[in-house]
């Protein structure tokens, strides 16, 4: 019996990437037996075995599928050491420079993905990236041949849920004015002080007074940390830090948001924003990374250098333009469209025909 | 550049131009930006250094709890003259139980040592890590709090300047 299993640096819960693995294994079940391995498991993740249950004999004879997202050596080894071929899917791999300050063993391991990308070109027998920018990134480290294959994201998710009725309660005490939010991990090119300052501006300079909503993991914590400093100490008002929430919670500030914003500075695609926009949510970036592939025309993509200024002028252009926000939630929505995880199946199910 | 299109882009101008005319107002002062962006990165810093100074507590208590090995095998009484190494062989029998209390009282004083350490560290790594509480953190406090307010004088000062210049223009 044929047998195709995917491999992960790591699997979380709910995270995109192990998502994607999720639904691309029912795809490959029913080509033979199938398993998500990851070398960091999350707690509680129980449909992801970990990498050292990988089912091999030692010799090179399998055909893999690789999520490749930063480097890892035990996942290199493995895929050196047992992979025959790697159809490897490209999530792209955040700069490692902008951790050396704050997290160098992170820094070491994402520089180490590139390089292990470079070093398993002759395995890859096809490369997959989920947007236009991230097969530029593979192309400029050798790779030739790239199919671009647009993710299939269930966008809606959140959307479908009952929201949590106690976080809507609470943002019902919490939250005045309008909105805010943003939701990803505390990481250095997420640039998670840029909303706080933009937040000190709108209220100190400009004379706004919304509210800034802050959701996810702090994955690196001195960046979420030094984040929230800056707000106390600037004594910023309506900053709220909510750390990671669960699906209804989230879902319940999706509800209430009235623009998504986020100053990243790097995207491989943004989960986030396509939740925002299925519901309903108008989105403000940054022109950088693979946000142009994800927003399209849907959102408001400020030029790449813009500053917590811009972004404080562009929150006020669009709450004083309800007409521009409901044009931008309609395309948000059809945006979605060029997402839809039956298509991104079929595209991988005929791109694997191709090689298997 | 993205595909701004149905109002996007002429909303993109108005911002545009709406930084601009703030910045000549002087709502936005001049390298306010960068201020907010140094202040930040001397916060991250800031957290980044008392880290390190755990980190380096932790790594010293544990070379502490290395060297904390008392054993009379650990006695060197070898020598490359025979003679000496004869006499030390023959000095350390004759006052082996001396030496015994002398290890043992260093062995009692660092099991002891040790134990006050085990207890000061999380309390460090509390005040450091987490804590918006302790005693410790409120030294960092204001020295961000002042970091802030001198920023802040700086600002104040730099429009002055720029009102005392214009003034200056005008009388002339």
């Amino acid at each position: 019996m044929t047998e195709i299993h995917q491999v992960l640096v790591g699997a979380g819960r709910t995270d995109a990437i192990t998502n994607m693995a999720r639904t691309l294994r029912e795809t490959l079940r029913t080509l033979g037996e199938s398993e998500i391995y990851a070398r960091h498991p999350a707690p509680g993740v129980d449909d992801v075995l970990p990498l050292c249950q990988f089912p091999h004999d030692g010799s090179a004879g399998q055909t893999i599928v690789f999520h490749a997202s930063g480097g890892d050596p035990d996942v290199f080894e493995l895929l050196d050491s047992v992979a025959e071929r790697i159809v490897l899917v490209f999530h792209n791999i955040a700069p490692a420079e902008l951790f050396d300050d704050v997290d160098p063993s992170r820094a070491e391991m994402l520089r180490l993905g590139w390089q292990e990308l470079e070093l398993l070109r002759p395995k890859v027998c096809l490369a997959i990236a989920d947007s236009a920018h991230n097969a530029k990134c593979l192309a400029d480290v050798g790779y030739e041949d790239i199919k671009v294959i647009a993710a299939g994201v269930d966008a809606y998710r959140l959307h479908r849920l009952t929201p949590d009725p106690a976080m809507w309660h609470r943002l019902g005490h919490e939250v005045h004015g309008p909105l805010l939010m943003y939701v990803g991990q505390s990481v250095p090119h997420k640039r998670p002080e840029v909303l706080v300052q933009m937040q000190y501006l709108l209220t100190r300079h400009v004379g706004r007074f919304p509210t800034l909503a802050m959701v996810g993991p702090p994955t690196v914590p001195v960046v979420n940390t030094a984040a929230l400093e800056q707000a106390r100490v600037l004594r910023v008002p309506g900053c709220l830090f909510y750390g990671q929430l669960t699906d209804t919670e989230l879902a319940a500030v999706y509800r209430r948001a009235d623009l998504f914003v986020t100053a990243s500075m790097h995207e491989g695609l943004c989960i986030p924003i396509l939740e925002a926009m299925a519901a309903g949510v108008p989105v403000v970036g940054r022109a950088v990374g693979a946000l142009p592939d994800t927003v399209g025309d849907a959102g408001l993509l400020l030029p790449a250098d813009a500053g917590p200024e811009m972004f404080a002028e562009a929150v006020g252009e669009l709450l004083d333009d309800q007409g521009l926000r409901s044009r931008m939630a309609f395309r948000g929505r059809q945006r979605l469209r060029d997402f839809d995880e039956d298509a991104a199946t079929t595209a991988f199910r005929e791109a694997l025909a191709g090689v298997m | 550049m993205p595909t701004n299109a149905d109002g996007l882009e002429e909303a993109l101008e108005r911002i545009r131009l709406r930084v601009e005319e703030r910045r000549k107002a002087g709502d936005y002062p001049p390298g306010l930006e960068q201020q907010l962006d140094r202040h930040y990165h001397h916060i991250l810093k800031g957290f980044d250094a008392e880290v390190e100074a755990v980190t380096a507590l932790r790594l010293a208590v544990a070379n502490l709890r290395a060297q904390s090995e008392f054993d009379l095998a650990r006695v060197d009484t070898w020598s490359r003259n025979p003679v000496k190494r004869f006499l030390h062989r023959v000095m350390s029998k004759l006052t082996i139980r001396q030496t015994r209390g002398v290890l043992d009282q260093y062995k009692r004083h660092s099991d002891a040592l040790d134990e006050v350490l085990a207890s000061l560290i999380p309390m460090v790594e509390s005040l450091v890590g987490s804590g918006t509480e302790g005693g410790g953190r409120d030294r960092s406090d204001l020295d961000k709090r002042l970091h802030t307010a001198l920023d802040r004088i700086g600002l104040l000062e730099e429009r002055l300047d720029r009102t005392l210049n214009a003034s200056d223009d005008r009388s002339v």
